[in-house]
């Protein structure tokens, strides 16, 4: 493992080194595509996705303002890339939200002692709730980017937000 | 970071197995900590990774398309059609730039020297179209044209195709032009039949003799006959008259006939 950090990298990538991008690839590309996976089910369209960030990555990186995390960077060029790319294909069935697993009962009873009850009460939110926190607060993006990732209107992004976070504050405070 | 995370997790969400609050705290966690991202790396399948990998890097050695490429692109011209179109010799900005200027000098003659003038910008807007025509395909002219041979397009389809996009944009700078005209009306579009026949006429021309040479002797003609009918009928616009526009009516159909009839000499002309 090259000691060059995430900058050094984007720098060297800047100026136009192949070796920088393909380093940057293996630290990034294994995370990136598990965590598009997870919003797309469609593998072709995630590893394009993954390909085009990092077209972007090689083309714009003398463009990055230097802020913030080059992952965090990253992250935000793929996530629109993929919304992008599901935008174009039209209107579509709404995924089901996210493969994440119910957890057991003595598992919900860990996760009170590991963090309080948030985690569960984040657990217990339904599919559709919680791919809307997912995708406003995690992901970053705005209720028209999630909209569009999750194949819905803008305007359900918002309103199933106002649930989750009336539910979430109801079962905190209870 | 100091505080890592449990490779189990890791594991199970690689499978998409961990529950959601605890794929929060990884997908937090990931973008920004080293070797957690070293660790989650062995877990994804590794050929899939190089298949991206090496679509990348053949991506970046592929040639950025050009403005009107990516113009065509957007609005809807699938990629190769888009392609063989930006490569057109005379769609290049400056060509378009030359037809302008032209079109520019014939208008101002038309306003300085009356009918005379209007009958040097007819005989000129015509001409336009018909040279993007000549050099828009062919050995001499193309950069791309061995590989046009060689690919699986038929050179009829190539040349059609770009005739068809010359003619519009060459057109649409005509009219434009032919609109600031003083004091226009009907003579000023007496140019868009013509347009069309000849264009027409020296495609059907190019089925035996290639398009350049077919473009030439054509514009020889329509000079000529301009001339010649001007001499005749003792007034500088008798070419674009009702028997001259029915002319060129029927030399665009006689050239659009002598095309559909011998198509195929284009695929076999096209090498020389």
């Amino acid at each position: 493992m090259s000691a060059d950090s995430d900058r050094d990298l984007l720098a060297a990538v800047a100026a136009g080194d192949r070796r920088a991008l393909r380093a940057l690839y293996d630290r990034h590309a294994p995370w990136l595509t598990l965590r598009l996976q997870r919003r797309c089910g469609d593998p072709d369209r995630v590893d394009d996705a993954v390909q085009d960030t990092f077209l972007a990555v090689w083309r714009g990186a003398a463009r990055w303002d230097g802020t913030g995390e080059v992952g965090a960077w990253i992250w935000g060029i793929g996530i629109r890339r993929l919304i992008d790319s599901l935008r174009r294909q039209g209107p579509r069935e709404p995924l089901p939200a996210s493969s994440a697993v119910a957890p057991s009962a003595e598992e919900a009873v860990l996760e009170g002692v590991e963090y309080g009850d948030l985690a569960g009460t984040l657990n217990r939110l339904s599919p559709e709730l919680r791919a809307v926190v997912q995708a406003t607060i995690l992901d970053d993006l705005t209720t028209k980017e999630a909209g569009r990732l999750l194949g819905i209107p803008a305007g359900t992004v918002k309103t199933r937000m106002l649930r989750a976070r009336a539910q979430m504050r109801e079962e905190l405070l209870s | 970071m100091s505080v890592h995370l449990e490779h189990e997790w890791l594991e199970r969400y690689a499978r998409g197995e961990l529950d959601q609050a605890r794929s929060f705290s990884v997908e937090a966690h990931l973008p920004a900590c080293e070797p957690c991202r070293a660790a989650i790396a062995g877990l994804v399948d590794a050929g899939r990774l190089s298949r991206t990998w090496d679509a990348i890097d053949l991506a970046i050695d592929a040639p950025v398309p050009g403005p009107v490429e990516r113009l065509l692109r957007r609005a809807g011209v699938p990629e190769p059609t888009a392609r063989l179109l930006a490569l057109t010799p005379s769609l290049r900005p400056s060509w378009l730039l030359a037809v302008a200027v032209v079109l520019a000098f014939g208008a101002v003659a038309a306003d300085w020297r009356g009918e005379t003038g209007l009958m040097a910008f007819l005989l000129v807007a015509p001409l336009l179209p018909l040279a993007g025509v000549a050099v828009a395909y062919g050995p001499h002219v193309d950069p791309a044209h061995e590989v046009a041979v060689a690919a699986p397009a038929g050179t009829l389809r190539v040349l059609l195709l770009r005739t068809v996009a010359v003619v519009v944009a060459t057109t649409t700078l005509a009219a434009v032009a032919a609109a600031t005209l003083p004091g226009f009306e009907w003579t000023a579009a007496a140019w868009l039949v013509p347009s069309l026949g000849l264009t027409l006429a020296a495609l059907g021309l190019a089925t035996s003799t290639g398009a350049a040479a077919a473009c030439a002797v054509v514009a020889a003609t329509w000079v000529c006959a301009v001339l010649a009918a001007w001499r005749v009928g003792d007034d500088p616009l008798t070419a674009f008259g009702s028997f001259g526009q029915l002319a060129c009516l029927l030399a665009a159909l006689a050239g659009a006939a002598l095309v559909i009839a011998r198509r195929d000499t284009f695929e076999t002309r096209s090498q020389a």
